[in-house]
């Protein structure tokens, strides 16, 4: 549908706004430089890091976020509204508040944290709290992206098969699982690209200590005033990797066949 | 397998008890929105009935107790979308024997596709299929899972003519020794299918019996209707049927004087004639007024009150509702007690 023609400098005002910073971003950049910016001890020790907690923390979506998004689908009304609301919270929640409500549940005086620490695990400013903000902040797109596909799949197919023989389990890996293939596809190159950005809660929770805890977003923003070629290689780095990863599997899900 | 099935499902207004004998086919004959899909998905336990007692060879699969899940109960819903799974065409069919634990699923999916004629297709996703190379998938996945029981919604609904005359010949052979129950509206595969035949009317098994006695030997004008046949009902008196407007047909057989009969016969051969009353002594003729022409394609019916005729379209294109007819049935056809 080709809407009316005042759309359009709107929508050219719309592509400036976000494009335009893009555009500054490469033209600020030293590219004679690049490699060696990217490759200085600091910049690729962060760059493996986001990447490694980035991997963990999807895989730790997929794992949990599958699963609460059937048990989302299974809730009825004002529940399921409730519930909706409470997991999708990280999605709005400004990050650095969710790094305090994750240093209040995980931190060393935490609910939860208190009793581990005791027992001799801690977990803030460690590896795991980075993964851990990452996973916080990176839930609500698998969730939502389950939940809305299952809505729209039905259950018809799952009771025939039923019919036919199949357990639960055969069920959901044979039948309902691979009709969601687009929805997890989604959700999970939503939830990488948002653990591989995270900063707030990162920075709040865990820390910003060199190759244990400090990201590349968290370098990035280090090194902004000391080193600002290095900052923009690895704003680059993380732009190249965000836009290709959306580019390449991020597909919007409502329109596509099932079968 | 013999089954006995009786299920209320309240929201969809459906009461219905069928009983299949073991090997042996009922057809469950009914229009659009009788009912016949929700019976069938509540007996498979694709919706949950309101109330059930379901009966497999003496065994009380739904009833007092808890019931049998639905994957255990070896009734196979063969349903109207065909419902594929997204898979391949080999692994749709291997579906049923993977899940029963079998080493051999391939190999038994290879056997079914080849009976079905779709063994090319193995390798083919279900988005690839025409409709009636779905279906026939569909038939070839559903039988591979040995079910005690095969449940058919409307096998040939959304096919062309082609596809659903030949798949039609390869179910009638494929059901052989199945126990199965095959919903439709369509009288000709009751009478190609069936061994008995049940009609269902708003949710309520209104007739049953053999496909024979029931097809040609309607006790209802809704089951005369279903069967494609004309009811001609009134009293037995002196070898004739007297009907209610008063006119006679002579019959042959029947109960006796005083006791309700009827003749059953196709709409084709049934004659009308439009003005004075017709001189020919051959037919018993019976003054009627018509109530609704149905078009259907070459020809139309022409519904009255008593009697219904298939006339051509040339000779309807002087009727309206209300105009007075005869309608001339043959004499002598064998009657049969109400």
């Amino acid at each position: 549908m080709t809407g009316p023609r005042w759309l359009v400098p709107l929508a050219v005002a719309g592509a400036l706004l976000v494009a335009l910073p893009l555009v500054g971003l490469l033209a600020r950049a030293s590219w004679g430089e690049m490699w060696s910016l990217i490759t200085a001890t600091a910049s690729l020790e962060a760059l493996a890091l986001s990447l490694r907690t980035s991997l963990v923390a999807t895989a730790l979506v997929l794992v949990l976020g599958v699963p609460l998004g059937f048990a989302l689908h299974a809730l009825q009304g004002r529940v399921r509204a409730v519930a909706r609301a409470v997991l999708l919270a990280p999605l709005v929640l400004p990050p650095v508040v969710g790094g305090l409500a994750l240093l209040y549940a995980f931190g060393r005086r935490g609910l939860l944290g208190g009793p581990l620490e005791d027992a001799g695990v801690s977990i803030a400013y460690t590896t795991v709290a980075v993964v851990l903000a990452q996973a916080f902040v990176a839930m609500p797109f698998m969730v939502v992206s389950v939940e809305s596909a299952l809505a729209t799949h039905g259950s018809r197919r799952e009771a025939i098969a039923a019919t036919l023989g199949a357990s639960r389990t055969r069920i959901l890996a044979r039948v309902t699982l691979p009709a969601l293939g687009p929805a997890l596809a989604t959700g999970t190159v939503l939830a990488f690209a948002r653990a591989l950005g995270e900063f707030g809660a990162t920075l709040t929770f865990a820390g910003s200590l060199a190759g244990v805890t400090r990201t590349t977003p968290l370098e990035i923003y280090l090194a902004r005033e000391t080193d600002p070629d290095a900052a923009v290689a690895l704003s680059i780095v993380l732009l190249v990797v965000a836009v290709t990863v959306v580019a390449v599997a991020y597909r919007p899900v409502a329109g596509r066949a099932v079968r | 397998m013999r089954l006995e099935a009786q299920v209320t499902v309240e929201g969809r207004d459906v009461d219905a008890t069928l009983t299949v004998g073991a090997g042996r086919t009922l057809a469950l004959l009914g229009p659009n929105g009788s009912g016949k899909s929700t019976a069938l998905e509540a007996i498979a336990g694709v919706v949950r009935p309101t109330r059930a007692r379901i009966v497999l060879d003496g065994r009380e699969l739904v009833g007092a107790g808890r019931p049998v899940p639905p994957r255990e109960r070896g009734i196979v819903l063969l349903a109207q979308d065909d419902a594929l799974f997204p898979m391949s065409v080999l692994d749709n069919v291997a579906f049923g024997p993977r899940a029963a634990g079998r080493r051999d699923e391939r190999e038994v999916a290879g056997t079914w596709l080849a009976r079905v004629g779709c063994a090319d297709l193995a390798a083919r996703r279900p988005g690839e299929l025409s409709g009636g190379q779905a279906r026939r998938v569909a038939i070839a996945r559903a039988l591979a899972a040995e079910p005690r029981v095969l449940l058919l919604d409307e096998p040939f609904a959304g096919l062309d003519v082609e596809a659903a005359s030949s798949i039609r010949t390869m179910l009638r052979a494929l059901l052989a020794d199945v126990t199965a129950i095959v919903t439709t509206h369509d009288a000709l595969d009751a009478h190609t299918l069936a061994d008995d035949v049940a009609v269902m009317d708003r949710g309520r098994v209104v007739e049953a019996g053999a496909a024979a006695e029931v097809l040609t030997r309607p006790r209802t004008p809704f089951a005369a209707r279903m069967a494609a046949r004309v009811l001609v009902a009134g009293t037995m008196r002196g070898g004739a049927l007297e009907l209610r407007g008063g006119a006679r047909v002579p019959v042959s057989g029947g109960p006796g004087g005083g006791a309700a009969g009827a003749v059953a016969l196709p709409p084709s051969a049934v004659t009308l004639v439009v003005g004075d009353a017709p001189r020919d002594r051959a037919l018993a003729w019976i003054p009627d007024a018509v109530t609704a022409l149905e078009p259907r394609g070459d020809e139309v019916r022409v519904v009255g009150s008593a009697v219904t005729a298939d006339v051509d379209a040339t000779v309807a294109a002087r009727l309206d509702a209300g105009a007075a007819v005869w309608f001339g049935v043959p004499r002598g056809l064998p009657a049969y007690a109400l």
